[in-house]
């Protein structure tokens, strides 16, 4: 491999690890972007939702009594296509029973614990949750008494989000695919530039090597060097090549002739 | 040894590579963030207007309900509040009004941004087109309309930040910068590595060998493995030697037929060749049987840059070891909580404790390329069972492999430093490799925090097994096989060694003073509860990370000044009781400032004062132990040392676990500060009273 070769491939694999961490550090900062501002939109509609249900529960209306209930869900449902479920459940005892909801087979059945758990925190009124097809929202209900009541649970799209986000990762891919390749080009050209030098004066070198193995007239001279390097290497030759034209000689004369040449 | 880039052209060549490798990270980095920035701009914008398009409606239903009971939308009171309370609960939200139906504003919370009359009268006019998004100076501005019963008597309006998305993005700027200080770090030990073993040092050996053929030397060639220009000339030139050495072997055999000839003609010939051959001889020298010696040059870096990956690959679980510790949790009978968590780090102390003499023994006995390729296999397993662990007591398991990893790879190492070095040029050496241990440390710590926030603890461990499998390739390919020199006397130590030491009263001051306590601050404050600290004030992997870093640029930037300083200044004793007031003090402020700054404050006073103190104490040794390196030896008398501070080493997690569990972390640090400031104080008595002077040696008052 070429010292060019080389050099290049050293400051591309530098440029790759920098870029390619970059890339991640920024998609990774969209990624808890896009869904920090989803879910906080959800989080808004949840506390509608909260706001409109604690209303007719502080008028002295039981939460399971609150009629109007089943009808906001409905209606909030239907006003956003990534919401796929919105439910209000009672709390009693551990247990929270859900007692309105857009999914009408689900009524009437228990919620998950967690949700129960999260709803009485006395040190937050939301949480959030991952399913494998949804993110979802909890809201804490909250009667005149600061009693924890219920929740309000808003489940929304996961593939939505999963679809941007992969649309991302491939529009950044791209940007960085070409990033690189450009830089790349400058770093080989760069480094091509910075060891001509070097390459020139160790190409010329060996080709003088070369013929003086060949025992033809060696095309590298004290008069035709250029570099330190090339004038250190003129003078080595020139010694080199008396020596072997003192063995060329002797050998000749040993092996060719009576040694009257001698 | 091949001195380091003096061949003329490589420095101007090196120094070319950074600058060109510095812009080009910097002009990719720029591109790739800016990229980002519009990309999420275009996306993220979107969503953000639908989210104030919520608030807004959210507010207007409220709004609404007082309209609707008969209030005017001028008369309606705490309006302000309630509009002051919607912003503040949404970062990104930062102007909220409500105007009249003519655009006249009523109420309003937040900066008004310029144009904004004009923006209220035009959208007034238009009837408060909701979900109509219009960007207004810095702001973005939807409207809702607000009715009372079916008559719009006004508007409101929500102005979201349009610099959010950009606030976002410089969120991670100081990622994007570790990033980048860590890309040139390595840029440099690459770069360092490849212009010495394909540019400098081959250019040494072909000067070194030219100068020799000059002279009439043919009895050596060069050992080379490239196939690049100098690759091809070294090849070429070797060629070129041995067909000189072919030549007069040659020679040689027709002189020995020419022998077993008889007659006048065969008598000539061997006068004529043997003639030739006595005139060559005089000024040549051949390689005995034609077969020239084959002479490879070893280089420092040979050392650094497997070094510097391996520490690397160490250190990226440094910002966030404990806090996987505390994941893996589970009960020992007889430790706190606290105390359990420790324990990894004071085993891994341990551990390197005790294999590094042995290391030491089994690198002079199979040479430091097979040591440092065990250690590195055992090194690979470690970091993938620690990163695999299930439990508390696999984990335990994993670590005092790597520990033992890291006692081989370390001695490997050294040994290899001693092998290359004279005793007069062994000290810049040893700088060689603490320079590599130190920068890999900055790189590790701060890159293992980004890495492990975002792909999670284990995923960083795997990449630091695969960091060891890197250094490892490095050395089976750069490391001569046999490195140990037989020559080298290799002193052993013994129980005895300690107890002659320990009856040195001032080696005795210095080590549980001075040294001792020194270690017990590093392992505790930084290694052990920096991370767990950082993380109980709410700090991210990737802030953990860069606080430690704090410490390794102390040290880094730090050591050569003071070192420099305390030899033009001949002083000793004092820069070791200075850097141990320094760091003790440091710990000490989060006493006051239990808080990020008390940490960082802590952290910088601790390299600052590890940084003056380190060499000085080292140097301080054989000045209090003249006597007992006259019997022993230096190099025993300095292992003794290395041995006994690890004490500690390990200790420091514990105590420090101990300390917390009695005042809580931060107090611990301020606590292990004030162990740290009165055994300093108390050595300063000690020296004192033994007459040694603080600005002289401290053999002096021998």
């Amino acid at each position: 491999m070429k010292l060019t070769t080389k050099t290049s491939l050293t400051i591309i694999v530098i440029l790759a690890f920098a870029v390619v961490v970059t890339n991640f550090l920024n998609y990774y900062k969209y990624q808890s972007t896009l869904r920090e501002l989803v879910q906080s939109r959800f989080v808004v509609v949840g506390l509608d939702i909260k706001h409109a249900i604690e209303g007719s529960v502080n008028l002295g209306i039981p939460l399971s009594q609150a009629e109007n209930s089943q009808e906001i869900l409905t209606r909030v449902k239907a006003g956003d296509e990534q919401i796929l479920s919105v439910e209000v459940f009672e709390i009693s005892g551990t247990t929270g029973k859900r007692i309105f909801g857009t999914d009408a087979a689900s009524i009437g059945k228990n919620v998950p614990v967690d949700w129960v758990k999260s709803a009485e925190r006395p040190d937050a009124t939301s949480w959030q949750f991952d399913e494998d097809d949804a993110y979802g929202v909890g809201i804490a209900l909250i009667n005149n008494f600061n009693k924890r009541i219920g929740g309000v649970v808003l489940r929304y799209s996961r593939a939505y989000q999963l679809g941007k986000i992969d649309a991302m990762f491939q529009t950044l891919s791209r940007a960085l695919l070409i990033v690189f390749a450009v830089s790349s080009v400058l770093a080989f050209i760069g480094v091509y530039v910075f060891f001509r030098p070097i390459s020139t004066t160790f190409s010329r070198m060996t080709a003088s090597l070369n013929s003086l193995l060949s025992d033809e007239t060696p095309v590298l001279t004290a008069e035709n060097a250029e570099t330190l390097e090339e004038k250190h290497y003129a003078e080595f030759q020139d010694k080199t090549r008396k020596v072997l034209e003192v063995l060329r000689e002797a050998e000749d004369q040993g092996l060719t002739s009576d040694g009257e040449k001698a | 040894m091949a001195a380091q880039g003096s061949a003329p052209f490589v420095g101007p060549i090196r120094v070319r590579l950074f600058g060109l490798t510095i812009i080009l990270l910097l002009l990719s980095l720029l591109a790739v963030s800016a990229d980002a920035l519009r990309q999420f701009e275009a996306d993220l914008v979107p969503e953000m207007d639908r989210k104030a398009v919520a608030v807004g409606q959210s507010l207007e239903k409220q709004i609404s309900r007082g309209l609707n009971y008969g209030i005017p939308l001028e008369k309606m009171r705490g309006t302000a509040e309630f509009l002051e309370v919607a912003r503040k609960s949404h970062v990104e939200i930062k102007y909220v009004a409500i105007t009249d139906k003519s655009g006249k504003v009523l109420f309003s919370v937040g900066d008004a941004p310029a144009g904004l009359a004009g923006h209220l009268g035009k959208v007034a006019g238009d009837g408060f087109p909701s979900g109509d998004s219009r960007r207004v100076d810095k702001l973005l501005l939807s409207a809702v309309p607000l009715k009372a019963g079916d008559q719009i008597v006004g508007g409101l309006h929500v102005g979201v930040d349009q610099k959010f998305v950009q606030n976002k993005l410089e969120d991670i700027i100081y990622d994007v910068l570790i990033v980048l200080l860590v890309s040139l770090l390595i840029t440099f030990e690459l770069l360092l590595f490849l212009m010495t073993a394909n540019i400098s040092r081959p250019m040494e050996s072909v000067h070194m060998l030219m100068s020799r053929v000059e002279v009439g030397d043919f009895r050596q060639n060069l050992a080379h493995d490239s196939r690049d220009e100098v690759g091809r000339f070294i090849t070429t030139l070797n060629g070129l030697i041995n067909e000189v050495n072919s030549h007069y072997q040659q020679m040689q055999a027709k002189v020995a037929e020419f022998w077993s000839m008889s007659g006048p003609e065969a008598t000539q010939r061997r006068k004529t060749l043997g003639a030739h051959i006595s005139q060559l001889l005089n000024r040549v020298h051949f390689a005995k049987d034609g077969v020239p010696d084959v002479v490879r040059e070893k280089s420092l870096v040979d050392v650094r840059t497997p070094m510097f990956i391996f520490i690397f690959a160490e250190e990226l679980s440094r910002s966030f070891f404990p806090l996987y510790v505390s994941e893996l949790y589970v009960p020992v009978p007889g430790l706190s909580q606290e105390m359990v968590i420790g324990l990894p780090i004071s085993l891994f102390m341990l551990f390197v404790a005790i294999g590094t003499p042995f290391a030491g023994v089994w690198t002079d006995r199979f040479g430091s390329r097979r040591i440092f390729l065990i250690g590195a296999i055992l090194a690979i397993a470690g970091f993938l069972g620690t990163g695999l662990a299930p439990n508390l007591y696999h984990l335990l398991g994993w670590r005092c492999m790597t520990a033992i990893s890291y006692a081989l790879i370390t001695m490997a190492c050294q040994g290899y430093i001693v092998a290359m070095t004279t005793s007069e040029n062994r000290a810049q050496g040893m700088a060689v490799f603490i320079g590599a241990i130190m920068v890999a440390a900055i790189c590790g710590t701060s890159i293992g925090g980004v890495l492990a926030d975002r792909l999670g603890f284990s995923v960083t461990f795997f990449l630091s097994a695969a960091l060891a499998l890197v250094s490892a390739i490095f050395v089976h390919n750069t490391f001569a096989k046999k490195t140990t020199d037989p020559s080298d006397e290799k002193p052993t130590l013994k129980l005895a060694h300690f107890f002659a030491l320990f009856s040195n009263v001032r080696f005795a001051v210095l080590m549980l003073f001075g040294a001792i306590p020194a270690k017990l601050i590093l392992t505790g404050f930084l290694f052990y509860l920096t991370p767990l600290y950082m993380n109980e004030l709410g700090h991210s992997q990737s802030e953990i990370g860069r606080g430690m870093m704090i410490y390794f640029i102390a040290m880094v930037f730090g050591t050569p000044i003071f070192a420099r300083l305390a030899d033009r200044l001949g002083l000793q004793l004092l820069p070791v009781i200075a850097g141990g007031l320094l760091a003790g003090g440091g710990a000490m402020v989060l006493y006051l400032w239990n808080d990020t700054i008390g940490v960082v404050v802590g952290l910088a006073g601790l390299g600052a004062g590890h940084a003056m103190s380190t060499a000085p104490l080292i140097s301080m040794v054989p000045s209090v132990c003249a006597k007992e390196i006259e019997t022993i030896g230096q190099t025993t008398v300095l292992g003794v040392f290395r041995i006994l501070e690890r004490v500690g080493s390990v200790a420091g997690p514990f105590l420090t676990a101990a300390l917390v569990g009695l005042f809580g972390s931060a107090h611990a640090i301020a606590a292990l500060g004030a162990i740290v400031l009165c055994s300093t104080v108390l050595m300063a008595l000690f020296f004192a009273a033994a007459g040694v002077k603080p600005r002289g040696p401290a053999a002096e008052a021998a």
